[in-house]
């Protein structure tokens, strides 16, 4: 066999194929094939780096360098400089925000230095749709050794010493899920993987299935074999056609190999496993909704009890994780119990993925040990905020999470930390915003999702939201009063107390937690009629600062209701009755003398 | 039906050719591959190291190219990396380069 002297790692996952990545690899393959170095050359697909802010990327081994924002016609050099003379391509090395200098080597780089990939180990080291790489890197090993050496009691055991807690939002121990699910009597169970991931901004799960389907295909049969069950479902998003690909070749590979099957590795265990699309409806990331969709159902909740780990999809018992939290699996049963747990806090063990967008420089998919500190994830990570604006919030855990001051940048990332500053982990998504968001309007748009999102199937959700949603819609557009506040709040109560599910129990998470730290700016819109942010237009108001007025006349050309009248060389002036607050005046004033 | 043994012999074989992204070899070659280098042959340098490696199926070896700053005379310019050392060695043909990949893997294997 020929011996490959480089791998140049093309990043194939959502974002870069978003940023043209297709047509990067097939400049690449053209130089490489142009130049003769096929044989010497191998260019690799793989799946997520996580710095999706700087794709296409491209990393080159053995030295490991990270190429960002590469175009089709960069490839000639690429190939010609690097491949062939060996010379990187400065141009095309990564620049950090901070320090202009290029940085050669992705293990130098501030985004990566402070992660540590575990459920995102292999994703962009690996090519997704090739078996034998997850093989070469420890893959399978987990499940040939639970089959042969352990029994189903003792790989619960593991994961229940590991102390990994579901990474879907809720947080309850893994190991006793499956403790459960394992007591439960019956010959047939099921294993379902919910990657119906729905939170606005969060693709952590995408990005492993993109990018280490093999993974979760392991972890679902060690799941399988430690409860009992022979049949596994993955329910993933329609949205996701690259993951969905990805998975159900890897379904294949692993069917074709004899590791999903009848007898698997020579034992009496037997596991298969199946994709289920779900249309994107995002109340299917509850479990009971989630079973009654595979069913073929309409996706609607149940009340628990009983739990899906007694009577579950078909009414059989059914043990539901989502895909970061068996992502973990294969690692804890390679490397033990001991070796997860020395990562993180007390009671929040291992990693957790978040996906950083919003206001940050350094959006991506990030992986941390839980106890970090918001800050190192925000400034170090994240590399801070763009444009030298001042941070003013975060909302981490989506939808049902809620936002978080600067005062609590120093709050470790913990599930109990989280929980008691008022918001919570959830599945991940961490929104950082700046000083130009406006909270009551951040508290509206969430509230909008949750209402849109919300089955209609409990009175407290369906009509409690949409009432919620329309006060908020009333501050926002100087109707408000201070009573308004006060609804709110009772709203909320009632909300998180009565409703059925999940998401209607935390809907009003993102609203309390606002009124919690940023009460001020509710009381600005009700009382004093003003968004201090500048993001409602109802509140806002323009008028022209007469000293610093010149006369140019081209405010005046701007405007596209003739609101602003005056002539060359006079001061103007904006008929607040006409203005329609559209705000295209101010950036062409010269003199900054529009104000809002 | 998968053995365990077939996995681990997959899981061998494939590990030695992602070594490349591991940097897990004990062994480093370096060939000059500037334009004097180039000019001076050591594309069939490179050649020889790579056909010998998958003849002779090194798998401790790996192979890297870059400039090496040595005056144009002396190329092509091979980095021998292992033990730690650095040996640089001028105006290396193909056979001089097979040589020196079989007596770094023979030392390094010492």
């Amino acid at each position: 066999m020929a011996y490959v002297r480089s791998h140049v790692l093309v990043c194939a996952g959502t974002g870069c194929t978003s940023s043209g990545c297709k047509a990067v690899e097939k400049a690449i393959e053209q130089e490489v094939s142009r130049l003769g170095l096929e044989s010497e050359v191998k260019i690799v697909e793989t799946g997520c780096f996580g710095f999706c802010k700087i794709g296409p990327i491209v990393m080159i081994y053995p030295e490991g360098s990270f190429y960002c924002y590469v175009k089709p016609e960069d490839a000639a050099e690429l190939v010609s400089e690097h491949l062939l003379k060996g010379r990187m391509v400065e141009r095309l090395l990564y620049r950090d925000v901070q320090n202009p200098k290029p940085t050669a080597f992705f293990t130098d780089i501030g985004f990566y230095k402070k992660q540590q990939r575990v459920a995102l180990a292999n994703c962009g080291a690996i090519d997704a749709e090739n078996i034998e790489e997850y093989i070469a890197l420890d893959g399978y090993q987990a499940l040939a050794n639970a089959l042969t050496q352990m029994t189903p009691a003792e790989v619960i055991h593991m994961v229940k010493q590991s102390g990994l807690r579901g990474r879907g939002g809720g947080g309850f121990s893994t190991g006793l899920k499956w403790e459960f699910a394992a007591r439960s009597p019956g010959p047939i169970k099921y294993v379902v993987c919910n990657a119906d991931e729905g939170d606005p901004g969060a693709f952590m799960d995408r990005s492993i299935l993109e990018g280490d389907p093999h993974a979760i295909i392991e972890a679902m049969a060690i799941a399988g074999y430690a409860i009992g069950a022979s049949q596994g479902y993955v329910y993933v998003r329609a949205e996701y056609p690259i993951a969905v690909n990805r998975l159900s070749i890897a379904i294949d590979q692993a069917r074709q190999l004899g590791i999903l099957g009848k007898g698997i590795f020579g034992t009496k265990f037997s596991f298969d496993l199946s994709i289920r699309l779900g249309a994107g409806a995002f109340v299917c990331g509850e479990e009971t909704a989630l079973i009654a969709s595979i069913e073929g159902k309409r996706g609607m909740p149940k009340p628990r009890p009983p739990y899906p780990a007694v009577r579950g999809l078909w009414d059989k018992p059914t043990l539901i994780n989502n895909v970061e939290t068996f992502a973990n699996i294969p690692q804890i049963l390679r490397k033990g119990a001991e070796w997860f747990a020395a990562m993180g806090t007390e009671n929040s063990k291992g990693t957790k993925v978040f996906a950083l967008a919003g206001n940050i420089n350094n959006t991506g998919l990030v992986e941390v040990p839980m106890g970090i500190t918001l800050r190192e994830i925000i400034y170090d990570i994240g590399g801070g905020i763009p444009d030298k604006k001042a941070f003013k919030a975060c909302q981490t855990g989506g939808p049902s999470g809620g936002c978080l001051p600067a005062s609590l940048l120093d709050t470790p990332v913990d599930y109990d930390t989280l929980t008691a500053v008022g918001s919570m982990m959830g599945s991940g998504g961490l929104i950082v915003m700046d000083e130009s968001a406006c909270m009551v309007d951040v508290a509206r748009f969430f509230l909008e999702f949750t209402q849109e999102e919300s089955c209609g199937k409990c009175v407290p959700c369906r009509e409690g939201t949409k009432r919620m949603l329309e006060i908020l819609e009333r501050i926002t557009k100087g109707h408000g009063t201070p009573d308004d506040v006060d609804l709110l709040l009772e709203l909320s109560a009632t909300i998180k107390g009565a409703s059925l599910c999940g998401l209607g129990n935390t809907a009003p998470n993102p609203v309390l937690a606002t009124l919690r730290f940023f009460r001020a700016e509710f009381e600005a819109h009700v009382v004093d009629k003003k968004c201090p942010a500048g993001v409602c237009q109802a509140l806002l108001s323009y008028s022209v600062i007469a000293e610093k007025c010149k006369g140019c006349t081209l405010c005046k050309k701007v405007c596209p209701v003739d609101a602003i009248s005056g002539t060359l060389k006079q001061v103007h002036i904006i008929d607040k009755a006409k203005c329609i607050k559209c705000g295209a005046c101010v950036p062409k004033c010269p003199f900054k003398a529009i104000v809002r | 039906m998968l053995t365990v043994a077939e996995l681990n012999e997959i899981r061998s074989r494939v590990r030695k050719q992602l070594r490349v992204r591991t940097n897990g070899s004990p062994v480093k070659i370096v060939i000059a591959s500037g334009t004097t280098a180039i000019s001076s042959g050591s594309r069939a340098v490179m050649a020889a190291a790579l056909e010998e490696i998958a003849v002779k199926g090194l798998s401790t070896v790996q192979v890297e190219q870059r400039e090496i700053d040595v005056l144009a005379t002396e190329q092509t310019a091979v980095l021998v990396c292992a033990h730690g050392e650095e040996v640089l060695y001028k105006q290396c043909t193909p056979e001089m380069v097979r040589e020196l990949i079989s007596k770094a893997v023979t030392e390094s294997a010492e």
